[in-house]
């Protein structure tokens, strides 16, 4: 127990920092937001509490904004995924359902579970982040573009995180 | 009442989400309304010191640009100093220097003012960028001066080729700008030439054009034109350069021109800016909300 409460804590830490010193640093062409940190949501274990979850987020969530000067925005879209990320499970359940033992993690679940569920995820965050960030829906266009393609750079992030920290067998 | 109780226990999940939402939404509207934050913003003491420390390790990667920029600066200031453009007084302090008005504006343009003309005293405290923004639609500076340094909100900032923005936020040693590429920003500004006025706001699309509103259209508008602080308001000296007139459009039935310009401030690569404290502020608000109570 106390190795999964460090495992995450360290994830926690280690992606914040990547998002907040490398990541809000990249400006390309308007359209590219890459974001790491929704994958600290994503990789808690199957047998979170779901209020543990949610709050969690929120405070991720905040700290974010607050490097970004964003109040709020990140924590609804962080806490929204936290919600969410149920359902996704469900709708990728593999056939036999899921064992107790195993972690929403790609070393354990597989390349292909990982990418439809990190990707969902990260789309369905992004939709609500960058609507809320541009607060109407005047300029759908540019702001479903900004949502795909930073979807597309921040899943690819995520899936090479997971292949650098695969853990030794 | 037990039926109750099972339905929250059953359906607890769903309560916390829109219960943090609801908290969200708030702290949305709280603090991201205009001027209507005060804290947890990067002005905050934690993230301020992070940022500075990233940004005392990422600076030695411009150095050279900066040393440019700087040089030129000093070029223009021994320029004006030597061609001796009227009465000048200037004092110079640990980290600041006090200039007549209508010295600061031609320092940066390469141009002449008549400084006799004017007599409101401007200070001008020099800060570094150490976190910006530029491709969002509310886009903010932080910088390294606040209130100890005697920057405090509602001053003009601007840069080494222009108008920047607005001070937002101020803590004891940092303060965050509003920039001219925010939704929420108006800055009254006029035609060089003919010295017809409007205000500059800019839609959240290009981090390099921004528009001037309320010219009408019997005012001839040309491609080049040059727009420049008008003065008007206590935070800009008359006379800083804001930018060049890009394009010129009318909307069918409107009285005014569309007009479109191009910034001179480069956001993405500006570093240095100058806090501008006008010294009479107090004086002229005091008398202007006179005018408003009667």
């Amino acid at each position: 127990m106390n190795n999964v409460i460090f495992v995450n804590a360290t994830r926690f830490l280690v992606l914040l920092l990547i998002q907040i010193l490398v990541l809000n640093e990249i400006e390309l062409h308007n359209f590219v937001y890459p974001f790491i940190y929704p994958l600290i949501i994503l990789l808690l274990p199957f047998e979170t509490p779901r209020w543990l979850e949610m709050v969690l987020a929120f405070f991720l969530g905040l700290l974010i904004d607050i490097y970004a000067n964003t109040i709020g925005f990140h924590a609804a879209a962080s806490v929204w995924l936290a919600f969410i990320r149920r359902g996704i499970m469900q709708l990728n359940a593999p056939a036999g359902g899921y064992e107790p033992e195993q972690k929403p993690v790609m070393a354990i679940m597989g390349f292909n579970w990982s990418i439809i569920y990190i990707g969902l995820g990260v789309l369905l965050h992004h939709l609500v982040l960058f609507f809320i960030e541009a607060s109407s829906f005047e300029y759908v266009l540019s702001t479903l573009a900004k949502i795909g393609v930073s979807t597309l750079v921040s899943v690819f992030l995520m899936m090479l995180y997971q292949f650098i920290t695969v853990p030794k067998q | 009442m037990r039926n109750l109780f099972l339905f929250l226990a059953k359906y607890y999940g769903f309560f916390v989400f829109i219960a943090l939402e609801v908290v969200c939404a708030i702290l949305i509207i709280r603090f991201n309304h205009f001027q209507r934050t005060r804290f947890l913003s990067s002005a905050g003491f934690l993230s301020a010191n992070v940022l500075n420390a990233k940004s005392s390790v990422t600076d030695y990667f411009s150095l050279t640009n900066q040393n440019t920029e700087l040089s030129e600066q000093n070029a223009a200031l021994l320029e004006q100093l030597h061609n001796g453009t009227g009465q000048v007084r200037y004092i110079y302090t640990e980290d600041s220097c006090l200039i007549e008005e209508g010295m600061a504006p031609s320092i940066w343009k390469g141009t002449t003012v008549d400084t006799a003309s004017t007599r409101k005293l401007y200070k001008f405290i020099p800060a570094k960028i150490i976190n910006k923004t530029t491709l969002k639609l509310h886009n903010y500076l932080t910088i390294n001066k606040g209130e100890n340094q005697g920057v405090f909100p509602q001053m003009g900032v601007m840069g080494p080729n222009g108008v920047v923005g607005i001070v937002h936020k101020t803590s004891a040693n940092y303060a965050t700008v509003m920039t001219v590429l925010h939704k929420e920003s108006r800055i009254s500004a006029l035609l060089k030439k003919n010295s017809h006025f409007g205000s500059l706001i800019w839609d959240g699309k290009n981090e390099f054009l921004a528009y001037l509103k309320d010219i009408p259209t019997n005012v001839s508008v040309v491609p080049g034109d040059t727009i420049v602080t008008s003065g008007y308001s206590d935070f800009f000296p008359e006379d800083i350069m804001v930018g060049t007139v890009e394009n010129v459009d009318r909307e069918p039935g409107s009285n005014f021109h569309t007009i479109q310009l191009q910034l001179s401030t480069i956001f993405r690569k500006i570093e240095h800016v100058y806090v501008i404290d006008f010294k009479d502020r107090d004086e002229v608000r005091a008398l202007e909300s006179n005018n408003i109570n009667e």
